[in-house]
C-alpha cells in the first residue's frame, strides 16, 4: 500500500518539477544558453500568483492562463535586454552564464526590495484538503497542479512534434546554421523560446503557489532542482526533462516517507551524482528526439 | 543569374577571398574546383549569408543578395546543399524535405517529383536522418534543397565521402535537375566528372580565382592536368 501511496505522491511532485525544469531545457537546447536565473523567474510567477489569487481569489488554473502571456512579455524583455547582446559573441556560452547569474541577484534583491522578506502563502479552499483513490490518499491542490502540467506539458508535446513551428524550432535546434539555409529566421526562434521557456516556469510557479510559501529566495531551492532534473534526465532534451522530473518527484517522495523530510533532497543529490558517474550526458542522453 | 565582383571575405584578421569575381548564367551547370582550404566553402556561405563579405557585391536576378536576409534568400530561389549534408539527425527524412518547403508548405508535385529522382528516399521516409547511410543522407539533402523550389541550386562537394557508384547517380541527378531548368553551381573535387556534366568551370586557389574557362577547354589545360588530374 505504502508503494502505491509513494508512486502515486511521487508522480505528482514529479510533474511539478517536470514542468518546473522544461522551459530551462527548452532554452537550453534550442538557444544553447544556460539561464542561472531560471529559479527566479519562478519566484516571480509565485509572486504574480499570489498578488493575483489576494486580489481576486480566481482559481490558480485561471491565474495561470494571466500569468502565461505577462511572462512572456517579461521574458522578452529580459532576452532583449540581456540575451541577444550577447549572443554570437566570441564566449557566448561564459557571457550569458555570468549575465543570467548576474540577472538572479538583481531579481532577488528587487523581490527582497518591493515585497520584504516575508514568507506568503496564499489559502485556497481546498488547501490541505484530501481526497482517496481506493486506499491512496492525495491532496487536492498538488492534483490540480498536477492536471495542469500535465496539460501543458501534452500540448507542448504536440506543438514541438506535429506543428510547422515546432518542427522550425527543433530543425534549430539541431543545427541552426542548416536551419537557416532552410529559411527559418533563428533569431525569431530564439527570441519566442526564450518567452515561451520563461513563461512556463513562471506558470509552473504559479501553480505551486498553493503548495509552497512565496519569498524572495525560494528560487534558488527551485532552480537548482531544475539544474538537478535536466542534467539527470539529459540536457537540452524536453522529454529528459519529464523523465528526469519523474524521477526525482518519485526519489524524493520515497525518501521523505521512509527516511526523513530532511533526507529527502539528499536522496536526489546522491542518485543525480551516481547518474553523472555511470551516464554523464544524462538519462536520454543524445537519444531523445525532442 | 548570379554575379559576383570584387568579393572579400575573412575570418576575424585572416583574410579568406580576394576580390573574387565569377558569375553564373541561367540555365548552366558551373564547377567550382580548388584544393581543400582554398575558401570554396567560405564563397558558398558568403552567397548564402551564412558569413559576411568585407567588400563586394553579390548580383542575383538583378537584386543585391547583400541587401536580403540570410533566411529570406532560399524563398529568393538561392539554395544551398551544405558540405557534409547538415541534415537534421533527430528528424525523419519527410520531415527533412518538409521543412525546406518553406512558407507555401509542402507542394505535392514537387514532392512526388523527389521520390520519382530518388525512389530511396520515400522507402526511409519516416526513418530518422541520423540513421541513414551516407549516400542516402546525401541524396535527402538534395531532395531538401529541390523541395525548396531552388532557382539556383548549389551544392558544396555531393560527392564527398560516396562510392563511385552513388557519386555517378548525384551526377545524373543534377543533369536532371538542370533540363528542369535549374542553375547548378557546385564545388567538386572529383575534377573530371563534375566538369563533364559542367558547361564551365572554375579553379579557387588561395581565395583567389586562377583560372576560368569552358569545361572542355579546362579538362585541356597543363596546370589541372598536372595539379588535379594527375595526368
Ligand atoms: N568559421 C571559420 N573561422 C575561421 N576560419 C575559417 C572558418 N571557416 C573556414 N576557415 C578558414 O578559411 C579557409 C577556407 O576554408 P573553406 O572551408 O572555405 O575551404 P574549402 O575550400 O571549402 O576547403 P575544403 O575543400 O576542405 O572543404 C581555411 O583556411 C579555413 O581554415
Ligand atoms: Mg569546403
Amino acid at each position: 500500500m505504502i508503494v502505491l501511496q509513494i508512486l502515486a505522491s511521487g508522480i505528482l511532485l514529479g510533474g511539478i518539477y517536470a514542468l518546473i525544469s522544461v522551459g530551462l531545457n527548452l532554452i537550453f537546447g534550442v538557444i544553447k544558453i544556460v539561464n542561472m536565473a531560471h529559479g527566479e523567474f519562478l519566484m516571480i510567477g509565485m509572486y504574480a500568483a499570489y498578488f493575483i489569487y489576494t486580489a481576486t481569489q480566481i482559481n490558480v488554473g485561471l491565474i495561470s492562463i494571466i500569468i502565461f502571456p505577462l511572462m512572456m512579455v517579461l521574458g522578452y524583455i529580459i532576452y532583449r535586454l540581456v540575451i541577444k547582446p550577447l549572443l554570437g559573441t566570441a564566449e557566448t556560452e561564459t557571457n550569458t552564464i555570468l549575465a543570467t547569474s548576474g540577472l538572479t541577484f538583481v531579481l532577488q534583491n528587487l523581490a527582497l526590495m518591493l515585497w520584504t522578506a516575508d514568507y506568503r502563502a496564499i489559502k485556497t479552499p481546498t488547501s490541505s484538503q484530501s481526497f482517496s483513490l481506493g486506499k491512496i490518499m492525495l491532496s487536492v491542490d498538488r492534483t490540480y497542479a498536477f492536471l495542469i502540467c500535465l496539460v501543458l506539458v501534452i500540448v507542448l508535446y504536440y506543438i514541438l512534434m506535429r506543428t510547422r513551428f515546432g518542427a522550425k524550432v527543433r530543425a534549430v535546434s539541431q543545427d541552426k546554421n542548416a536551419a537557416i539555409l532552410m529559411g527559418i529566421n533563428v533569431n525569431f526562434i530564439y527570441a519566442l523560446t526564450f518567452c515561451v521557456g520563461i513563461a512556463l516556469v513562471g506558470v509552473a510557479g504559479a501553480i505551486i503557489t498553493p503548495i509552497f510559501s512565496v519569498y524572495p529566495s525560494v528560487g534558488v531551492f527551485f532552480g537548482t532542482a531544475s539544474f538537478i532534473v535536466v542534467v539527470l534526465g539529459g540536457l537540452g532534451s524536453f522529454t529528459g526533462a519529464l523523465l528526469g522530473g519523474l524521477i526525482i518527484g518519485l526519489v524524493e517522495t520515497a525518501a521523505g516517507v521512509l527516511a526523513s523530510a530532511e533526507l529527502a533532497q539528499v536522496f536526489s543529490l546522491l542518485l543525480f551524482l551516481l547518474v553523472l558517474f555511470v551516464k554523464p550526458q544524462g538519462l536520454l542522453g543524445k537519444n531523445a528526439r525532442v | 543569374m548570379l554575379k559576383i565582383e570584387n568579393l572579400n571575405v575573412a575570418y576575424g584578421d585572416t583574410q579568406v577571398l580576394w576580390d573574387l569575381s565569377l558569375h553564373v548564367k541561367e540555365n548552366e551547370i558551373v564547377t567550382l574546383l580548388g584544393p581543400n582550404g582554398a575558401g570554396k566553402t567560405t564563397l558558398l556561405h558568403t552567397i548564402c549569408g551564412l558569413v559576411s563579405p568585407l567588400s563586394g557585391s553579390i548580383i542575383f536576378q538583378g537584386k543585391n543578395l547583400l541587401d536580403i536576409k540570410p533566411y529570406h534568400r532560399p524563398e529568393n530561389g538561392v539554395v544551398l546543399v551544405p558540405e557534409g549534408r547538415k541534415l537534421f539527425p533527430k528528424m525523419t527524412v519527410q520531415e527533412n524535405l518538409s521543412i525546406a518547403a518553406g512558407k507555401a508548405g509542402v507542394d505535392k508535385d514537387t514532392q512526388d517529383w523527389v521520390f520519382e529522382l530518388m525512389p530511396r528516399l520515400a522507402e526511409r521516409r519516416k526513418q530518422l536522418c541520423g540513421t541513414l547511410s551516407g549516400g542516402e543522407q546525401q541524396m535527402c539533402a538534395i531532395g531538401r534543397g529541390i523541395m525548396a523550389k531552388p532557382k539556383l541550386l548549389m551544392l558544396d562537394e555531393p560527392s564527398l565521402g560516396l562510392a563511385p557508384l552513388i557519386v555517378e547517380q548525384v551526377f545524373d541527378i543534377l543533369t536532371k535537375l538542370k533540363q528542369t531548368g535549374i542553375t547548378i553551381f557546385f564545388v567538386e573535387q572529383f575534377v573530371e566528372q563534375s566538369l563533364g556534366i559542367s558547361e564551365r568551370g572554375y579553379l579557387l586557389e588561395d581565395g583567389r580565382i586562377v583560372l576560368e574557362e569552358d569545361s572542355e577547354t579546362m579538362l585541356g589545360n597543363d596546370y589541372v592536368k598536372q595539379v588535379y588530374l594527375g595526368i
